[in-house]
């Protein structure tokens, strides 16, 4: 186990079954547990499923190598609408999240997909993680018996979902990976950093860095340097020698990964001499990625959180002058939601994580990750209550498409239209210093 | 196990061994032309489909899509890699960890379809890439790489299955065998031993069969039992020949003990010497009877008779051996009853000669030389019963004594014999003798011959007749010259008048 605290996503990781992963996308059929899940959360929660619910269907990874990401944003998305049903819904409607775990799978998030298609009170998708799930699952949003339904905010940057034929059954609140890979090589090559290696997952989302970085390169006249894969659910304990001895000769490496497979990179990388700035995109779950190098950096000697760029979609949790950043540390402080019922069934009660240890150490109940998922919350919210009385699937994405430029509170308008399906377009660039992520705003150090 | 067994045990090891090396090889190198046949549609299949199918997404740059799709790829069984490259060449999808091996980038490709090649990627192993032009190349290739060494594992997984099958088969078929050659080699190693003991058969009695071998005769129905059962009729008929021969062995020394007692009974029945108290001065006399075989035909008597006249004879039964003999026994004994009857030989003859064609159903006959000496007179009365004339020998020489030959005894019932005369002087002998000694042969099958005969006579006429006896004897076998008796001899000298030496 890792050192250093891992207290909330540690309860996903040891109170679910641990599942190995799988690198070739095998299909999991978790139905079972999901029916399960179902069943206890509406039981539990004292609410039968009486029409006056608001039901989004989520399907993310809250198990695996992964799973820090899901439950993060769940965590987020839970504290704004728990915030939001106390002050009372949507007239008087609250809404409520109904959870399945695919474990980053595509297959599996396929079979939840279906399942959660198939409930009727089920009136938008939302809360989804990671590109290969999403990706796998997007032309069931187009082909099921009602029409079509909508997928609200996936947490993943890939173009699939920003493009025909699928991209106008999804709305994206974040930019894209396209957007954070050009910035990052933008950034690097003003610097001086031309020579650019990329270390990705071997799936759709390194695919969708990959391509990306390359795109940017070749605006620039030149091509991707080096490239090095691994495979999805590779933990933080293996070995990333071979991937760090074929991207020995760049300037600079961009990391499309998990912050599992990133630590285990950047340890290696640094162990074996590879010195370069290494950057990673937004998805690979920044403070997850910084407890992993710090657990390590106390232990070896060595400062493994040196020379990192993160680029971020949504701007940091530090900075409080921004109203949503606000919010978000209150809601987080006033209802600290626990994770879905599904994962903490399998313990006695829902306490003892948050008594634990490791939890009481963790530093940083904060993170990009679950900002972004009170971020996405907070904006479905307003849609819904544009959505008008009868919340069909059709009026919601009508609703969706008809937001104007809505503030949010973080110094940037959120729209949308018919053509266009994306919220926000800004990158913030962040480093590590103290052991926190803060805002990269010299980049002359990163000079070569 | 003697060495045709261990033959035939190594020629089957041989054949059976190459049986399963050419039933293996060509296993082998069906189910390898198999796999890879079926190894190189499936890819074939699977890499136009790729090809195909995603065409669009090739074409529009849609790479997290594309990526998405082949990584399902890699689920099918025997897949090793999917990748895709644009019509530059450049590879813009793949599910290669850590990167994309060197020897891939080199693959073929074809515009014009499915290109096939093996590649030996490191760290992956034998790979059948297969290959298709996406919008016949315009927009790039695709590729799908299979896992050789998975189909090399079936493949020797096979063989291993059908070469242990075959030893299993091959090991039961050697237990089998050498179980069925031992039953038949126990056997005939028993027979074997038997016949060896069998031909050392003494004469105390064969060695009675094994049981295992009889119980082999009685019970299997097989080419061992066929076997056994000539062996125990071997052993019986050889048990039973054995027996004969000691029977027949044991009658042939009863003949041959009797026949020499009836030699010695013979030779009992003729005169030795001139009786105590016989002739007295003027006659000497030696006879002499040898036979061809135990027993003889010929004959030859002398004994007294009333008024001092002295009979003597000789005769030659026909044939030899012991009918011969009989016949001699009894004309002997016909003779000197008749002798003590009569003193005229031509009556004697009569008489011997009827009482020798009664009872006579076999037909024999026999000569006979009758003569009665008078010895105060010299004269002899003499009757010839078919015999050869004797010889007489006188001061002159030796002279035939042709006159009076008649007829054999045993033939005709009623002969008339005639009596003739004779008269010796003092110093002549008569030379009495059978046909044995004129009709000795020798090796070149040269009778003795009369001539010879009346020359010794000659040239012995003054001579005693044992000197007499013993040079003819002597010159006739001399003459035959170790060469096998043919006829019995016999020999009777009377010499009247005591002029010449005696003995």
């Amino acid at each position: 186990m890792t050192p250093g605290g891992r207290g909330w996503h540690d309860v996903g990781l040891s109170l679910a079954r641990e599942r190995t992963p799988r690198p070739h996308g095998r299909r999991r059929t978790p139905a079972w547990r999901a029916l399960l899940a179902a069943v206890v959360a509406l039981a539990a929660l004292g609410r039968s499923a009486e029409a006056q619910d608001i039901v989004l269907g989520t399907s993310a990874a809250f198990t695996g190598s992964s799973s820090s990401l899901g439950l993060d944003l769940y965590r987020g998305a839970q504290a704004y609408l728990e915030g939001f049903n106390a002050a009372g819904g949507v007239r008087g409607r609250p809404v409520h999240l109904r959870v399945l775990d695919n474990g980053y799978e595509p297959g599996a998030a396929v079979d939840n997909t279906l399942e959660l298609l198939a409930d009727r009170d089920v009136v938008a998708l939302f809360g989804y993680v990671g590109t290969p799930t999403v990706t796998r699952v997007l032309p069931l949003l187009k082909r099921h018996g009602s029409g079509e339904t909508i997928l609200f905010f996936p947490f993943t940057g890939a173009q699939p979902m920003r493009q025909p034929p699928y991209g106008h059954l999804v709305f994206n609140l974040r930019a894209s990976y396209q957007d954070e890979t050009a910035g990052l090589v933008e950034r690097f090559a003003a610097v001086g950093r031309t020579r650019v290696g990329i270390f990705y997952q071997a799936d759709a989302y390194g695919r969708s860095g990959w391509n990306g970085v390359r795109e940017a390169l070749r605006a620039r006249g030149s091509g991707i340097a080096a490239e090095a894969t691994y495979r999805r659910g590779t933990p933080f304990e293996a070995s990333m020698a071979r991937q760090v001895e074929l991207l020995r000769d760049v300037d600079v490496v961009i990391a499309i990964g998990s912050y599992e497979a990133c630590g285990a990179f950047i340890r290696d990388a640094r162990d074996g001499g590879l010195d370069v700035p290494i950057a990673n995109v937004s998805f690979v779950g920044s403070e997850r990625l910084l407890e992993l190098l710090a657990g390590i950096s106390a232990a070896g000697g060595r400062d493994y959180t040196r020379a990192l760029v993160n680029s971020q979609v949504v701007p940091s949790y530090e900075d409080t002058s921004l109203p949503a950043v606000r919010e978000y540390r209150e809601a987080l402080a006033r209802f600290d939601p626990a994770p879905p019922i599904e994962v903490s069934a399998a313990t006695a009660s829902p306490a003892p994580a948050r008594e634990s240890p490791q939890e009481s150490t963790r530093e940083n109940p904060y993170s990009y990750v679950s900002f972004e998922g009170f971020l996405s919350a907070k904006v479905l919210t307003e849609i819904l209550l544009r959505a008008g009385a009868r919340l069909s699937r059709q009026a919601i994405g009508d609703a969706a498409e008809a937001l104007g430029p809505l503030d949010i509170g973080i110094g940037a308008e959120v729209g949308f239209g018919p053509g266009d399906h994306v919220g926000l377009e800004q990158i913030y660039f962040t480093t590590v210093r103290d052991n926190r992520f803060v805002t990269l705003d010299n980049w002359s150090g990163l000079a070569k | 196990m003697n060495s045709l067994f261990s033959k035939t045990l190594a020629v089957m090891v041989v054949l059976f061994g190459a049986i399963a090396t050419a039933a293996s090889l060509l296993a082998a190198y069906e189910l390898r032309a198999n796999l890879l046949e079926e190894y190189r549609s499936k890819a074939a299949a699977l890499v136009t489909n790729i090809a195909e199918s995603d065409l669009d997404l090739v074409i529009n740059r849609d790479l997290a899509r594309l990526q998405s799709t082949i990584d399902q790829y890699l689920d099918t069984p025997g897949v090793a890699y999917v990748f895709v490259e644009d019509e530059s060449g450049e590879i813009v999808a793949h599910t290669f960890v850590p990167g994309v091996p060197p020897e891939v980038r080199g693959a073929v490709d074809s515009r014009d379809g499915v290109a096939f090649q093996e590649l030996e990627v490191e760290g992956l192993g034998s790979m059948l890439d297969a290959s298709a032009p996406i919008l016949e190349g315009i927009a790039g290739f695709a590729h799908v790489g299979m896992d050789l060494d998975l189909v090399r594992e079936r493949i020797w997984r096979a063989i291993v299955r059908v070469q242990l099958l075959l030893l299993a088969i091959f090991a039961i078929s050697a237990l089998v065998a050498v179980v069925l050659v031992r039953r038949i080699a126990g056997p005939l190693r028993d027979f074997a031993g038997y016949a060896r003991r069998l031909g050392r058969i003494d004469m105390e009695g064969p060695a009675r069969a094994e049981t295992t071998i009889r119980a082999s005769a009685l019970m299997r129905r097989d080419e061992i039992g066929v076997l056994a059962r000539s062996f125990v009729d071997l052993e019986d008929q050889l048990a039973d020949s054995i027996r004969r021969l000691r029977e027949t062995l044991a009658a042939k020394e009863r003949i041959e003990s009797e026949l020499k007692i009836a030699r010695e009974i013979q030779r009992s029945i003729l005169p030795r010497g001139l009786p105590a108290g016989g002739a007295g001065g003027p006659l000497a006399l030696e006879a002499q009877m040898t036979p061809a075989q135990d027993v003889a035909g010929d004959f030859y008597d002398f004994f007294p008779g009333p008024d001092g006249l002295f009979y003597f004879a000789v005769g030659d039964v026909s044939g030899k051996g012991v009918p011969a003999s009989l016949f001699m026994a009894v004309t002997v004994t016909l003779l000197r009853a008749a002798a003590r009857e009569s003193q005229d030989p031509a009556v004697v003859l009569s008489r011997v000669n009827q009482e020798l064609c009664r009872g006579n159903d076999r037909g024999m006959f026999t000569t006979l030389f009758l003569g009665v000496l008078d010895p105060s007179t010299g004269r002899v009365v003499y009757c010839n019963g078919g015999h050869n004339p004797p010889y007489v020998l006188g001061a002159s020489g030796a002279r035939e004594l042709v006159e009076g030959c008649g007829v054999l005894l045993g033939f005709f019932e009623t002969v008339e014999y005639q009596r003739y005369e004779l008269e010796l002087g003092p110093g002549d002998a008569l030379f009495l003798f059978t046909d044995g000694v004129t009709e000795a042969i020798d090796a070149k099958e040269v009778a003795f011959g009369d001539e010879r005969l009346a020359q010794i006579l000659a040239s012995v006429r003054s001579e005693s007749p044992a000197v007499v006896g013993r040079t003819v004897l002597a010159a006739v076998e001399t003459f035959i010259d170790g060469a096998p008796a043919h006829d019995d001899i016999t020999i009777l000298t009377l010499r009247y008048g005591s002029s010449g030496p005696v003995a």
